[in-house]
């Protein structure tokens, strides 16, 4: 049973942490992250295995990660407002090309971020260029640009028949 | 909920704002644990240190305020000189306490243990010119929570403790 709520605490815990750290925490791993990852990783599995290195310690604790995410993802899909809470909200940053400052500055998104994204997804210049911009719920940022290259690029194909 | 034009896409900025006020308070609450943990107050720092006399002054008992679980502690209890008959002292811990508690060591070792009332009683030789013996227990708590204990000194003069111990 130890194990059990080791497993639960750890995962609760977890959660509350990047939530609390705000959709972008995780968005994008640096090299850096990556090895913070590691480090947290090594420093949680010394307090959920307790000392206990046997098989079925490992298995219990695996099971319990694995299966309350399970039920959450299971909950989270028929409760709208626990959805919210666990999974967050989308967010609009750029609204038919007006920049919410406020909001990418609470988001702790810059307008870089945007653009960074708009340029190697999307392959745009300027900032006109992008309709809307959407911190997504996993903390990506979704580029819409004002038009829509391949119906461009088609009527432009066409135009040249 | 709100519907943004043309997008179809529902965020809620009603929602989005009290999540903000949440972050704040949560990075907030984090900074506060990060500050408690660096005093001590979650264990192992210069708060996390207490001490209790008994009120004759004969036993003076520095022990963990904040422990942790399983993790090696140790309690020193120092005797007055005065305190010793024919070269010997007993010390007792609660039996209730002994058992949310994992003994390591003993230094000195006690000549003998016995069980009492209760309470499990140590007795301990003293060394010829010691004039403040000193007894350290080395142990790790099996359980988290508070625990609390009455060390009596020769079934006489008696100290209160009281210890949180963080899961």
């Amino acid at each position: 049973m130890n194990s059990i709520l080791r497993g639960l605490a750890v995962y609760l815990f977890l959660l509350v942490i990047f939530r609390i750290n705000g959709k972008r925490s995780l968005a994008q791993i640096t090299t850096f992250d990556a090895v913070l990852l590691l480090i947290i990783s090594e420093a949680i599995q010394q307090a959920m295995i307790d000392g206990d290195n046997s098989l079925t310690n490992a298995f219990l604790i695996v099971l319990t990660l694995v299966g309350t995410d399970l039920v959450l993802s299971f909950l989270t899909l028929r409760f709208r407002a626990l959805d919210k809470l666990v999974n967050d909200v989308p967010l609009v940053l750029v609204e038919n090309g007006v920049v919410h400052h406020d909001r990418l500055r609470r988001a702790r998104v810059s307008l870089d971020d945007v653009l960074e994204n708009a340029r190697t997804i999307h392959g745009l210049e300027r900032m006109e260029q992008i309709k809307y911009a959407v911190l997504e719920r996993d903390g990506h940022i979704s580029i819409i640009p004002s038009w829509v290259p391949w119906v461009t690029a088609r009527a432009t194909t066409e135009g040249s028949r | 909920m709100e519907r943004v034009d043309g997008l179809e896409l529902e965020q809620d900025l009603r929602f989005q704002r009290r999540e903000w006020l949440v972050e704040y308070a949560g990075r907030l609450l984090l900074f506060v644990a990060f500050l408690a943990g660096l005093l001590g107050i979650l264990g192992g720092g210069p708060l996390s240190w207490g001490q209790a006399r008994s009120a004759d002054g004969r036993l003076l008992v520095r022990y963990p305020r904040f422990a942790r679980l399983e993790t090696p502690a140790r309690m020193s209890l120092e005797v007055d000189g005065s305190a010793t008959r024919d070269g010997r002292f007993s010390l007792a811990l609660p039996r209730s306490y002994l058992d949310e508690v994992d003994i390591s060591n003993i230094v000195p070792l006690p000549s003998s243990a016995r069980s009492e009332d209760g309470y499990t009683v140590f007795e301990f030789q003293v060394g010829r010119g010691v004039t403040r013996p000193e007894v350290i227990f080395s142990f790790q708590f099996d359980r988290a929570g508070v625990a609390s204990a009455e060390v009596l000194l020769n079934e006489g003069s008696r100290v209160s403790l009281k210890q949180i111990v963080w899961p």
